[in-house]
């Protein structure tokens, strides 16, 4: 039973997460794409709500399967390729610095937040 | 193109909808399928994120004949030959829930060297897509 909720919830993220690309996609190269931003705040910023206030089969659907598979490493990965390819490493090193403070910024207060409830 | 609401075009996408949640459901199980296997942790999201990145690195190398940006050639922005299909299910789906970020962040708040571990993880994951890229650049030629 646990691969189904893992399965659903992964699904449901990689959806949430294709949505945002598409919705807030960009031109410039040189940029991380907004919707990969968004995803991968969103979703670290959820995990940490979802660490504190759920367990076992409600962490596998909402944690592993929702969040896991809303935020990606492989796209960002590749967008920073992507920036380190037009020249401007610097654009690419302090975006990805950004990408990294903002996420475990996300997860911090996410956890917090979760906190209050949990 | 313009800025036309979700809705308008994901009516013309369903099947990239469908391929994408196929894909990423897929790959979250895979993930999971390897942290049970490994164990929850560091060494488990670093074989994760890194086998992920190099496989997306190649398939986007694969797919297309120039460098392109992966939420562009997610969201499909122009008519593509057939091989890029497949970067909804393979891509964005599988390799997109396969990989991921969030855990890397909530874990990277554990313990002073979490953030380090973060950055590192994130310069093997871009080399990874390097050479994938590269490999698949070469395989081509």
């Amino acid at each position: 039973m646990s691969v189904l909720w893992v399965f659903l919830g992964g699904a449901a993220g990689g959806v949430l997460r294709y949505l945002l690309a598409l919705r807030f996609a960009s031109r410039d190269p040189a940029r991380l794409a907004p919707g990969l931003i968004a995803a991968n705040l969103l979703g670290s910023l959820a995990l940490g709500v979802i660490a504190r206030v759920t367990v076992d089969t409600g962490y596998l659907l909402w944690g592993t399967g929702l969040c896991g598979g809303l935020t990606t490493f492989s796209t960002f990965a590749v967008e920073v390729l992507g920036v380190l390819r037009t020249g401007r490493r610097l654009a690419a090193l302090l975006q990805a610095g950004a990408m990294i403070v903002g996420g475990v910024g996300a997860a911090a207060l996410g956890l917090w937040l979760g906190g209050l409830f949990g | 193109m313009g800025t036309p609401t979700v809705g308008v075009r994901i009516r013309g996408r369903g099947a990239d909808v469908f391929s994408v949640a196929l894909g990423a459901g897929l790959g979250a199980v895979a993930r999971y399928g390897v942290e049970s296997a490994v164990g929850p942790g560091w060494g488990a999201l670093w074989l994760v994120n890194v086998l992920g990145s190099a496989l997306l690195g190649l398939l986007l190398s694969a797919v297309t004949a120039t460098p392109t940006r992966a939420g562009d050639a997610a969201a499909g922005s122009e008519p593509r030959p057939s091989p890029g299909r497949l970067t909804p299910l393979l891509g964005t789906g599988f390799l997109g829930g396969f990989t991921t970020f969030s855990t890397a962040a909530v874990m990277a708040l554990d313990g002073p060297s979490g953030v380090g571990f973060l950055a590192g993880m994130t310069l093997g994951c871009v080399l990874a897509a390097a050479g994938g890229w590269r490999l698949a650049t070469r395989v081509r030629r």
